[in-house]
């Protein structure tokens, strides 16, 4: 049975995206937890930390998404390690893994961006590791870090499309359910598109003026 | 937990088929990508104000919404005009599309970081508008660019994965494929993944020594 | 060749730069346009090859009146040469493609001609064996004589130096100079912006004293230098001498 495209299905589609944003927020909140992590280890000096870290980032960035996806979705489960992944946790489970390798290449790129005057300036005060990130030099990183780490969670807003492929039903696969049922891709996906557009262009204009105020200044 | 690699290797030419097909796509929409690009950043600095904010819209539309997206859109909008388009036309149009968004973002950036000086040297040499561009701002403007396009076309790589939603015979698709053949999912993810990280290590590599080639200034 | 300005006005928006100029620079002449930043010199300079938009007034190069929108200015560009404070070379090309780029892609000339006369003028600067060098790998004097180089292959009539010496370290400063005054003495006309009271006294044929957009005072060198007569003019070489 088939339905004309109509405002009903709107419903589903604010459903999916719901849960694209709050995909996108655990996501990020995990992703954010590992990119500082890594991010620390890939600016240390400390070679087992930086190796290991180095790896990580080096290695997801450079596989697919997709394929990312896959392998936590339909792989880990054939190790019998106990854990059945649902469709939920894996989609948070990758974008997790694939956020931390980009933010914790931009927390690299953002530490190595203070000038190296400001590490000496610290350690010649007598400063801890600890007090010398916390006072110093994580405030100073901060500015190179806001701008690009807002500039990625866009990006994970879109690239979270990716999740659809495994069933999760966000806002990418209510389209493909809405297209389906109505035989109407064109409106179907011209209605996801623009809800992902008001999602992403609203970000990025909020994140334009929130860096003109506060970070230009400094 | 024990892999077992041989039940794939009847299914390697369909590995390697897919990986070309992949490379293939990767390359073509690249280059076009980034001709199309260079026009849109150009749109986009024009003083014509149409032009602008062509540039400017076509911009902000393709970065902001799913790739996934614009490729169903591309797929089924066109089969509900209508209009057949196969998978790999699709591919090839949607992925250009999408990446000179991106390219013209690069472009821009690039072209700005030329000193207004060097559009004035030219000037004073008696070169017009195009002359200057094309021998003056261009080749500054493209190494500034560089590094950023490299990381663009890596990108590119890992995502034009999405075209097997379109059943685009590429190589996640041929994943996909031998997977449900032979069940090996771990396996032949394995594979997938070493194929992806592999080729896109050889894009940085290579797009490194062009660099050091073509830059030696 | 020589230039006529008549009346020149320039205004960036409200903020009047140019309040009205009225010299002549003939044939052959060199004139050093000194004064204090911020009085329009460099401004000055750059109206008479068209590099900043006249507001009003005329700026005659020989016959062609270049306020007019019918003239082709690229064409008045070739016989006018340009020096400028940050060099200005072109980073991907090296010294000896730096020098023929203009009269291979402007004027049409063969490229063997371009690279034969290309070397001639980098021997004449003093850098023929850096021919092959990129600007990054040159001293700021070095790519200033190559920025001179680059000027003369087109053949101008007029050469217009903006503060050429300006962002050089001083040690560099002289042999930019010598070049310059060798120009001098094979007769080119030259307009040189400079704050290089020394060069301006021993070569220039005339030096204009240029102050908050209007020109204070103008005559020989040696006048101008041992008394001047408007007190602005005093004031600023009390300061700079």
């Amino acid at each position: 049975m088939t339905q004309d495209f109509g405002w009903i299905h709107l419903v589903p589609l604010l459903n999916g995206a719901w849960l694209t944003i709050q995909l996108c927020f655990f996501s990020l909140l995990i992703g954010g937890a590992i990119g500082i992590i890594v991010g620390l280890g890939a600016a240390s000096k400390n070679k087992l930390a930086n190796v290991l870290s180095s790896i990580y980032i080096r290695l997801v960035r450079g596989v697919p998404l997709l394929m990312i996806i896959f392998l936590i979705y339909f792989a880990l489960p054939m190790l019998h390690i106990g854990i059945n992944f649902s469709k939920g946790f894996s989609a948070v489970t990758a974008l997790s893994i694939y956020a931390g390798a980009y933010l914790g290449e931009i927390v690299r790129g953002g530490i190595q961006s203070v000038p190296k005057g400001q590490f000496e300036a610290a350690d010649a005060l007598g400063m801890t590791t600890i007090q010398k990130f916390r006072h110093v030099i994580i405030p100073q990183a901060m500015k190179f870090i806001i701008p690009p780490g807002i500039g990625f969670f866009i990006a994970l807003i879109k690239d979270s499309s990716l999740v659809s492929i495994i069933g999760y039903i966000d806002l990418t696969k209510a389209g493909k359910v809405v297209s389906s049922l109505t035989f109407n891709p064109i409106a179907s996906f011209l209605a996801v598109a623009a809800v992902y557009f008001v999602l992403c262009f609203g970000l990025s204009k909020a994140s334009y003026y929130y860096e003109k105020r506060f970070l230009r200044s400094t | 937990m024990n892999l077992v690699f041989h039940d794939i290797i009847p299914y390697i030419p369909l590995l390697v088929s897919g990986l070309g097909t992949s490379l293939m796509i990767t390359v073509i929409c690249m280059l076009a990508g980034t001709v199309l690009g260079l026009f849109v950043a150009l749109a986009k600095s024009s003083k014509i104000t149409p032009l602008r904010y062509f540039g400017n819209t076509y911009i902000e539309i393709f970065r902001n919404t799913p790739l996934i997206v614009q490729l169903y859109l591309l797929y089924f909008g066109m089969g509900q005009l209508g209009l057949d388009i196969s998978p790999l036309w699709s591919a090839l149009i949607g992925i250009t599309i999408n990446n000179a968004a991106y390219t013209a973002e690069i472009f821009r950036a690039g072209l700005s970081s030329v000193p207004k000086g060097l559009y004035e040297a030219g000037s004073a040499l008696g070169m017009n508008a195009a002359q200057t561009f094309r021998h003056v701002i261009l080749p500054p403007a493209f190494r500034t660019a560089f590094p950023a396009l490299t990381n663009q076309l890596v990108l590119l790589f890992l995502f034009s994965s999405v075209a097997s939603i379109i059943s685009l015979e590429e190589l996640t698709y041929q994943v996909m494929n031998i997977e449900t053949q032979t069940s090996r999912t771990l396996e032949i993810t394995l594979i997938a993944t070493v194929l992806y990280y592999g080729c896109s290590s050889i894009f940085v590599y290579l797009s490194n020594a062009l660099a050091r080639k073509v830059f030696k200034w | 060749m020589n230039i006529q300005v008549k009346d020149l006005h320039k205004s960036y928006g409200k903020l009047e730069v140019l309040k009205g100029i009225d010299c002549e620079i003939k044939e052959g002449e060199v004139v050093c346009v000194i004064g204090p930043s911020g009085s329009g010199k460099s401004t000055f300079l750059r109206c008479l090859n068209l590099l900043e938009q006249i507001t009003s007034g005329q700026v005659l190069i020989g016959q062609h009146d270049i306020t007019n929108v019918k003239t082709d200015i690229n064409m008045v560009r070739t016989e006018v040469g340009m020096v400028f404070q940050q060099f200005n070379l072109f980073p991907h090309k090296t010294a000896l493609e730096n020098v023929m780029l203009a009269p291979v892609i402007v004027k049409h000339e063969s490229k063997e001609a371009a690279r034969a006369k290309a070397l001639e003028l980098l021997a004449k600067v003093g850098l023929k064996e850096k021919a092959d060098s990129y600007p990054g790998n040159l001293s700021g004097g070095q790519m200033q004589r190559v920025a001179i180089a680059r000027a003369l292959a087109m053949n101008p009539k007029i050469i217009l130096f903006d503060e050429p010496t300006s962002a050089l370290d001083p040690e560099l400063v002289g042999e930019v100079l010598n070049v310059m005054k060798d120009l001098a003495q094979e007769g080119m006309t030259m307009v040189v912006v400079t704050h290089e009271m020394g060069f301006a006294r021993e070569v220039a044929d005339r030096v204009i004293f240029m102050d908050q957009g209007y020109i204070i005072e103008e005559g020989d060198p040696e006048e101008i230098f041992r008394a001047p007569k408007n007190e602005r003019t005093q004031a600023f070489l009390r300061k700079v001498i």
